[in-house]
């Protein structure tokens, strides 16, 4: 392998690169969906190819291949080359990457239980006994469980003189019901939804979100959901539930702070931020209580990784600090630009596409609070749990979220179920109505495995800790 | 590049080496490259050459589905045998259907162009440099993207399946951002390279940039607006895996179900699946390898039909017309090919007979907030105009929208012929009445 990633690195320089880093991954996916009491989709799937990444003439260029042979690697590294002497063709301002020492490492994230290691029979079983479990509840029209495992194991190495071998196991799963009646259709999942819960783990996992037993109370509320009165409308406190306020963090804090939207890489597809330099270290981005971290070391989580796809050690950055927006994502080409050095972000979904600067775990600290001492304190609003709809402008400044079901809070208790609640908001104003955070025993590390990004498009796994927390004076509304 | 009868034998030899009692290959090939811009210039540069094969058998009525990239011999013998190891710890399968026998394929005029699928780093560059001339010349920032790629689709199956097809897509796309930073979009897309037009694509985009510079911010509220093209696909997208495949229609989660041969648009629109249609380069099979059929969906505002794979189609006790999806899923059909018919009317005509409205360029960050009812919320982007007495008389910030789909294609008043918007719908502009903006988005 060491010959493979240097003989890549050698034709790439002797093409004319003066930087160059190859990536080989090998990556396993295997998914089990579970429908209406039978398995809908069981797939199994591999991938493996290397990509050579170079910089020419002060310019990049990306080449990538299926092919592992010796004469395959130096068409596309010598390919690599040829694209980023085009790119320098339009001119412009020379890459120059923040320093880096070199590093040779082996890393792979710890877990319990090798996901692979558990046999399709079990996992087939559990699937359908907590589809099962859900079908028990009258009125319930769909059901599907679902469990995915995947392992990532990557080559790195630099003409910078890094080597480093990485492998990424994770696991996730989670159940949803759908009750459908006179043209309503409502959806309860568990124990969050994009098909539950990711992290960075094995098996362990797959226990501890007890889906069997958690699986009735999702039907339950599903079918609820469909006589559950309308959310009132108004300007009122609120209380987001854990896994919608990881999304509400990943798109209204993660994206804006991606140093390449803000400096309009993404401006053609993602969009750009409202996040721009002046704003570093003055903007009140939230109130006193928000901290905000992007941390790629927590365990665990889905955006967790030794080194991302630069090389750069994973680091855990202050994006927020008691309010104050101190900090970007950033990458080894864009942190010179604001006097920094990259604080390691930058990651590829395999082997054929570059990395980009993409989240890591993105995260709001634990405050003092819980969730009943927040609720106690609203006169009137309304609970949101569990995301059903998710949109934010271009700038990540305008949002609307909808949740899959809600619980009217009148007089400091939470009240009836209300359905198709909505809440809209600008990010500043949003944050800095936040007084009260749920403590670290209510914190929980989310995964959000379908973060886009890009073009070519890119998928990549993010994380977000959060524990519940109130806004005050927030617009409310129902969906429909 | 590729060599049509060695994939297919190669596919023959994987059926081959199969001992179990159906058995089918799914293959992919391509190669594609990506010249992105930004700030004035060229930022990112991909080239990428790949190919994948998924293996689908069934042992009775079980079923086992491997995907991968490694075609070497011992990987697909690893990828065989794990298939039919699925096939040992699954309950036979409810809705199995017998693989198709050997079908016949209506003719597609071909849509591989040797030049595109060729195209070399520096000819995409030079394109590109156009566009950033152009830019600096008007004083906006320039970025986007310069695509070309081939593809190469093929499905065999035991039972006599041989299904080919081979495409090109050339796109051109750019976002111009103005001073005040307004933005202009635009985009163009073909098989043919040579039939590509970035000039034009250029020029539009700088010139909505310009035009919403000095602009103005409209308090939310009922508008009517005057969707371009691009707009309208936003929508219309949606309504395909939202409620036109058979299985949101069978399991009552569709606009359309329990509504066949009712009106649920307005008379003026007709919506069709037809890949035969010029403008799409996609495969004449779905991925059961059963022949695409051109389907109507709705008919002067009337719900006709929805489409089916084997498995929705036993369901129904139809036929099916050729849209499965790659198996096994479980989401059953989609229509991939929708062509929103459109009018005789222009853009031109459609302002001039605007005393106040919105016209809009596309949408971004389109989401669903309730199924049934198609109601999506999204923001207009790169470029929302105010129209005042038949004229467009400024830029306005962008806005939210909260609107039904269903109920914005029963307010229809003019509408435009229709274009391809990308590489699966082809639509016209539409003007519409009570369209409701729910919010003002900016910082």
């Amino acid at each position: 392998m060491k010959d493979l990633l240097k003989h890549a690195l050698d034709v790439a320089q002797v093409n004319g690169a003066t930087y160059a880093d190859i990536r080989i991954v090998d990556h396993e996916i295997q998914t089990i969906n579970v429908k209406n009491g039978a398995v809908g989709a069981l797939r199994h799937r591999t991938d493996y190819g290397f990509g050579v990444r170079v910089i020419a003439n002060g310019a990049w260029g990306f080449a990538s291949s299926d092919e592992m042979t010796k004469a395959e690697i130096e068409r596309v590294a010598a390919l690599a080359v040829k694209i980023a002497k085009a790119s320098a063709l339009a001119g412009g301002r020379n890459v120059v990457l923040s320093p880096l020492d070199p590093v040779e490492d082996v890393w792979a994230n710890p877990y319990d239980i090798d996901p692979f290691s558990v046999s399709l029979e079990d996992k087939i079983e559990l699937m359908l006994k907590a589809d099962a479990e859900m079908r028990t509840v009258k009125g319930v029209t769909i059901t599907e469980s679902s469990m995915v495992c995947r392992r990532y194991h990557q080559f790195f190495a630099s003409t910078e003189g890094s080597l480093i071998e990485q492998t990424i196991t994770i696991t996730g799963a989670g159940i949803i019901c759908t009750a459908i009646q006179d043209g309503t259709v409502q959806v309860r999942s568990f124990p969050s939804s994009f098909r539950g819960q990711y992290q960075t783990r094995g098996y362990e996992l797959v226990h501890e979100l007890d889906l069997v037993g958690r699986a009735g109370k999702c039907a339950e509320e599903a079918v609820a959901l469909l006589s559950a009165k309308p959310c009132p409308e108004g300007v009122m406190d609120i209380v987001l539930e854990g896994s919608q306020l990881a999304l509400q963090i990943h798109e209204s804090c993660g994206h804006a702070i991606e140093l390449d939207r803000v400096l309009g890489y993404e401006a053609n597809f993602a969009g750009t931020s409202f996040l721009t330099p002046d704003k570093q270290g003055r903007l009140k981005y939230g109130s006193d209580i928000v901290n905000l971290v992007a941390d790629a070391t927590a365990p665990n989580g889905l955006g967790t990784f030794g080194y991302d796809d630069e090389g750069v050690p994973a680091q855990n950055i202050p994006v927020v600090k008691d309010g104050l927006f101190v900090d970007y994502m950033t990458s080894r080409e864009t942190a010179p630009l604001i006097g920094q050095r990259s604080n390691g972000t930058m990651r590829a979904n395999g082997w054929n596409n570059i990395p980009l600067i993409r989240m890591t775990n993105v995260s709001l600290l634990p405050g003092d609070s819980n969730l009943e001492e927040m609720i106690a304190g609203i006169d009137h609003g309304v609970y949101f749990s569990t995301n059903r709809s998710w949109s934010i402008d271009d700038k990540r400044w305008d949002f609307q979220f909808g949740t899959e079901i809600g619980w009217e809070i009148k007089n400091g208790k939470l009240g009836d179920m209300v359905k198709n609640p909505v809440y809209a908001d600008n990010t500043v104003h949003f944050w800095n109505s936040c007084d009260a955070i749920g403590n670290a025993s209510e914190w929980t590390l989310w995964g959000t495995p379908n973060c886009g990004k890009g073009e070519p498009s890119q998928v990549i796994n993010t994380g977000h800790g959060a524990a519940p927390a109130r806004f005050r004076n927030i617009n409310v509304r129902r969906g429909a | 590049m590729y060599n049509p009868d060695q994939i297919l034998e190669t596919l023959e030899r994987i059926l081959r080496l199969s001992s179990a009692d159906e058995t089918e290959i799914l293959y992919h090939e391509g190669e594609g490259a990506l010249t992105r811009f930004a700030e004035n210039r060229i930022h990112q540069n991909v080239s990428n050459r790949a190919k994948q094969v998924t293996i689908r058998v069934y042992r009775g009525k079980r079923v086992g589905a491997v995907t991968t990239g490694k075609l070497d011999e011992s990987s697909i013998q690893k990828a065989l045998q794990q298939a039919l190891a699925q096939t040992t710890v699954q309950q036979d399968d409810p809705d199995y259907v017998p693989l198709p026998a050997a079908q016949t394929y209506a003719p597609k005029p071909p849509q591989f162009d040797d030049h595109t699928a060729v195209c070399e780093p520096e000819e995409r560059a030079q394109v590109v440099i156009q566009a950033l001339e152009r830019a600096k010349a008007e004083n906006v920032v320039a970025s986007g993207i310069f695509s070309t790629q081939w593809g190469v689709t093929a499905l065999v199956n035991s039972k006599g399946v041989r299904a080919f097809h081979s495409r090109t897509d050339a796109e051109f796309a750019t976002t111009m951002t103005s001073v005040q930073d307004t933005t202009g979009w635009a985009r163009d897309h073909n098989s043919y390279l040579a039939h590509l037009d970035p000039v034009t694509v250029t020029e539009r985009a700088i010139q909505k940039a310009k035009d919403g510079m000095n602009g103005t911010v409209l308090e939310p509220g009922t508008y009517t607006v005057i969707l371009e093209p691009e707009a309208v696909a936003n929508l219309g997208s949606f309504l395909s895996w939202l409620g036109l495949g058979a299985q949101a229609f069978l399991e009552g989660r569709s606009f359309m179900s329990g509504n066949l041969g009712q009106p649920v648009m307005g008379e003026n629109i007709t919506i069709e699946d037809n890949v035969f249609h010029d403008a799409f380069a996609s495969p004449p099979f779905d991925y059961e390898g059963m022949p695409k059929k051109q389907v109507t969906l709705i008919e002067n505002g009337v719900a006709k039909g929805v489409v089916y794979d084997l498995i929705t189609a036993k369901r129904a006790r139809t036929q099916s017309t050729g849209h499965a999806m790659p198996k096994p899923n479980t989401f059953g059909p989609f229509p991939s090919n929708i062509v929103i018919h459109g009018g005789e009317q222009t853009l031109d005509e459609m302002i001039a007979s605007t005393e106040r409205g919105i016209l809009v360029t596309h949408f971004h960050y389109n989401r669903v907030v309730h199924p049934m009812k198609v109601i999506l919320t999204g923001l207009t982007r790169d470029g929302a105009f105010l129209i005042e007495n038949g004229k467009v008389t400024c830029g306005i910030k962008n806005m939210r929208y909260n609107q039904s789909v269903l109920e914005a294609f029963r307010n229809v008043e003019m509408m435009s012929a229709s274009v391809p918007c990308g590489t699966s719908i082809i639509c016209p502009a539409m003007k519409i009445h009570n369209f409701n903006f729910s919010a003002v988005a900016g910082s």
